[in-house]
């Protein structure tokens, strides 16, 4: 007889199934169908009636004790282990703690140092929460009170260190006294107070030296002296106002707060007012 | 088998009608009744009582086809069989002998073909003294109740490929044992294992294994 442990797998099944005809495992395959039909002998009748009536009433009571399982198998239900529950409250407890710190970074109130990291952590992908150091150099230099007194916002043109706005502030009570002062008059007034005004940047340098190249008060006593057409023609565009009224006007302009400017706009008389009688 | 009435059935058997519960009964208790027997199950009528029983109470659970559900009253009954090894073995005074098994199977009612048929049967039944539990099992269950490998791995707890070498090793045995037992019959005599000479019914139709 072949040994079946040489047998394919396909050959072993049909071996155990008994339809292996072939001479070498016929023998085998026979005492199988043997085995099987031994085996499979039905009960006696008075067993198959016995088991069939046990099994009317099981399925009479199958609905009732089934539901009667089910409630006292949930009555002993066993609480999940402390130990696989662990990692689930570790986890929502760090999301928690994870969603107040982001709460609190959204609305800025956290320690300026954990702000600065959180801010920094999340500005690596795009979120954009307050960051201290943004803020500084936004509001911290702003001069206290501007807002209260309806001043414009500050522009970075008007961002000056507070040693700088002290001296602003100098400048500006010097200027107005000047213009305050009553020793001076008409044309003179003018430009002793442009002088003052003028006397702080290298703007206002450039200012005075052209106002020094033009001065109003020589072509005002030309014009006064009425001398004829050359000094009219030499300094028509620029003395075309006024003098003395320009710099008292400009000297209000200081004196009200406007803070310096360039020469242009403290003393000089308006260029674009071309004298009539150049025409 | 049942056939393509099993779904009518085993809806008709989940509502509890008489009639289905006898007709799965009848469809399955002789596979079970010999899958008890093979596994050398002391009372296994009682066995295939308690197996009906405890189908019929988990019926409402059940969800599936033809196939499916004989591998699941098999499987009910490898567990029902398991606790009946757990119960004997605290009570080793109620061990059964395989020939009084044997000779516990009903006959056909002749008593000269009674007696033949429990001498052949005996002679079968032993086939299997030299295998072990596990290989035992895997024959039983792929002969008896014709189950693919995949089921009976699924009933045993075990790997398709471990049934597979099981199935291998227990034929070889087997061929071993009839060897040595089919040339000496009851009577001394030299004879080949064959379908005829000894009487016992024309076993149910098999499936072609797939």
């Amino acid at each position: 007889m072949r040994n079946p442990a040489d047998r394919r797998h396909d050959e072993i099944d049909a071996l155990l199934s008994g339809l292996d005809r072939a001479p070498e495992g016929a023998e085998l395959a026979a005492a199988l169908r043997r085995l099987r039909g031994s085996l499979t002998q039905p009960p006696a009748d008075d067993v198959t009636s016995r088991h069939i009536e046990a099994m009317t009433d099981a399925a009479v009571r199958a609905p009732v004790m089934g539901r009667w399982r089910e409630r006292v198998a949930g009555l002993f239900v066993r609480p999940e282990p402390a130990f696989r529950r662990a990692p689930r409250w570790a986890g929502l407890g760090i999301l928690s703690l994870l969603g107040f710190i982001g709460g609190l970074a959204a609305a800025g109130a956290l320690p300026d140092p954990a702000q600065r990291i959180v801010a920094s952590t999340v500005g690596h992908v795009g979120i954009d929460i307050p960051n201290p150091s943004d803020e500084g150099s936004e509001h911290g230099n702003i001069p206290e009170g501007t807002d209260e007194h309806g001043e414009p916002p500050v522009t970075p043109a008007d961002d000056h260190s507070g040693d700088v706005g002290t001296e602003n502030n100098e400048h500006g009570k010097t200027v107005a006294s000047v213009a305050q002062d009553d020793s001076l008059e008409g044309c003179e007034h003018g430009m002793a107070v442009r002088d003052v005004a003028s006397s702080k940047n290298q703007a206002d340098e450039d200012a005075v030296g052209h106002s020094q190249d033009h001065d109003p008060c020589a072509a005002a006593d030309a014009e006064s002296s009425d001398e004829g057409d050359e000094a009219g023609d030499e300094g028509g565009d620029d003395a075309g106002g006024p003098p003395a009224s320009t710099g008292l006007d400009r000297a209000d302009d200081v004196r009200n707060g406007e803070g310096p400017g360039s020469g242009d706009e403290h003393g000089q008389p308006p260029r674009s007012d071309p004298d009539p009688d150049d025409d | 088998m049942i056939g393509p009435d099993f779904e009518a059935v085993l809806a008709a058997a989940q509502a509890g009608e008489d009639w289905a519960l006898e007709a799965i009964y009848r469809d399955l208790a002789a596979l079970v009744l010999g899958f008890c027997r093979g596994r050398g199950a002391a009372d296994p009528e009682d066995v295939t009582g308690e197996v009906f029983v405890s189908v019929i109470r988990n019926l409402h659970r059940f969800k599936g086809d033809e196939s499916s559900f004989r591998s699941w009253v098999f499987t009910i009954a490898h567990r029902r069989l398991v606790d009946e090894r757990r119960w004997r073995a605290r009570r080793p005074e109620d061990t059964a002998d395989p020939d009084d098994v044997a000779a516990a199977q009903p006959g056909a009612g002749d008593a000269e073909e009674d007696a033949l048929a429990r001498l052949g049967d005996a002679d079968v039944t032993r086939l299997l003294d030299g295998l072990t539990d596990d290989q035992r099992a895997v024959v039983v269950l792929r002969v008896v109740a014709d189950l693919p490998v995949a089921d009976v791995a699924r009933i045993l707890g075990k790997r398709p490929g471990a049934v597979k070498t099981l199935q291998r090793r227990a034929l070889a045995r087997l061929a071993r044992n009839l060897d040595v037992s089919g040339r000496s019959g009851p009577d001394g005599q030299s004879e080949p294992v064959t379908d005829e000479g000894v009487s016992f019914p024309e076993p149910p139709a098999m499936t072609e294994l797939s």
